[in-house]
């Protein structure tokens, strides 16, 4: 009896060893995988929602037009001869005759998503030339449909010039009121 | 309250039927806008996009939109999505000439005269949202994934910075963020489409050159888009499933 487990001892350590060994394995696992890791697939599904949550700064064209839904109605006109030309050409649609109006607001104005949640923080107004250029500087390459112009052939008078493209070109409606 | 009984068990009913997830959806679905609902189901959705070449004037708006909406480093290198010019000389098309100063950050400096001979036209890059990424693959502790929703996405939480998906990407669309030293990439603005909104490159494009579809929705624009439009996507030789379609893409870009 005694000699035919006289060897039980080593198999006992050996299975000491290994079960020392899969037990701080187990710890292991179950310390460094986080719980919610292969629920969808070999990811973490908490991520999931961890991008969902990050900010937003840009609000959308949409989030602008609850408020300023007339922003891209035609101008008020300057003086009364100019309102007489333009009520010839009226009634105008803004859908159709403003080129500007399928132009979301945050790609002149920045980001606006602060001041959709709170109105006191204030819109950047923007009129600067080169805001305008960026889309509309004749560059080789762009689509024939988008107005181009090279600035310095670009001129009517060289005051109005000199006050930059919206002394002519209002930005919500770009059409001048002499075309 | 203002509930009578006929209300009540009209709530009651839906909330045994349905249980309380599809409570709050169930009116919009009546309403014929689920996509409206608070909840958001991502299985219901397989988001991509559309590139419209012939409508890219090259502003670069795109570029500094997708850098503030998700604080995208300015450093060299760093982009979630980038605008190429390709100039390309009609009589050697095996040799394109492709500049992208600054990604687009800043427009694009003028080098050919009107009548100088060139092909000269945009391409707006970014992830491609593979259904079959190389990149996703590669990952060797689970750290970026396709979403159920069909988005590539990073957990940084658990990136290692190893660059093996950045080396994976045959489209160059990953970049190791300088300040956490993980990898970084498109999320196809995930914080913004799962709540209804669509990307910032596609919400600041002047002309709408760029447009989020979803794939899922029998609505969308997209199915008829694609039908109607001779679409083409990036390396297609390579079946990584590009959910990215380009209209007008010329056959020189890579």
């Amino acid at each position: 009896m005694g000699d035919r487990f006289r060897h039980a001892r080593h198999v006992l350590r050996v299975g000491a060893v290994l079960g020392v060994g899969l037990v701080a394995f187990l710890i292991a696992r179950w310390a460094l995988i986080p719980s919610d890791f292969g629920v969808y697939g070999f990811y973490r599904a908490g991520a999931l929602n961890e991008s969902r949550a990050l900010p937003i700064a840009y609000a959308g064209r949409t989030a602008c037009l609850e408020c300023h839904d007339g922003a891209y109605d035609p101008p008020e006109p300057e003086d009364e001869t100019k309102a007489r030309k333009l009520a010839v050409k009226t009634p105008l649609d803004p859908a159709k005759d403003n080129k500007h109006f399928r132009l979301p607001c945050e790609a002149c104005h920045e980001p606006l998503q602060k001041h959709v949640d709170d109105s006191d923080k204030p819109v950047l107004k923007v009129a600067s030339d080169g805001l305008c250029l960026g889309c509309h500087r004749t560059l080789v390459g762009r689509p024939k449909s988008q107005p181009q112009v090279v600035p310095a052939d670009h001129k009517k008078s060289d005051d109005r010039t000199k006050a930059g493209c919206v002394s002519c070109h209002k930005p919500h409606w770009p059409k001048t009121e002499d075309e | 309250m203002d509930q009578d009984r006929r209300g009540f068990l009209q709530d009651a009913g839906k909330f045994i039927l349905l249980t309380g997830a599809a409570t709050l959806a169930w009116d919009y679905v009546v309403a014929g806008a689920p996509e409206q609902a608070p909840n958001y189901i991502a299985t219901d959705h397989w988001w991509g996009m559309i590139i419209d070449i012939d409508k890219c004037i090259g502003s670069g708006n795109c570029v500094r939109a997708c850098k503030a909406e998700n604080d995208v480093p300015l450093e060299d290198g760093c982009f979630r999505t980038w605008v190429e010019r390709y100039r390309v000389d009609p009589y050697d098309l095996d040799h394109p000439h492709v500049d992208s100063p600054d990604g687009g950050y800043d427009g694009f400096p003028e080098i050919d005269k009107p009548g100088d001979g060139m092909k000269v036209f945009f391409v707006p890059k970014l992830c491609n949202q593979c259904a079959d990424s190389p990149c996703t693959q590669v990952c060797p502790v689970g750290a970026t994934f396709v979403s159920p929703d069909g988005v590539i996405l990073v957990d940084k939480s658990r990136c290692l910075g190893c660059r093996y998906c950045v080396q994976a990407c045959p489209y160059g669309c990953r970049y190791i963020d300088p300040r956490t030293h993980t990898a970084d990439k498109c999320t196809l603005c995930y914080h913004r489409i799962t709540k209804g909104l669509t990307t910032a490159c596609c919400e600041t494009c002047p002309t709408g050159a760029r447009q989020l579809v979803d794939l899922k929705n029998p609505k969308d624009p997209v199915h008829a888009f694609i039908r109607d439009h001779k679409i083409h996507v990036l390396k297609p030789n390579l079946a990584t499933g590009s959910k990215v379609y380009y209209n007008g893409l010329d056959g020189v870009v890579r």
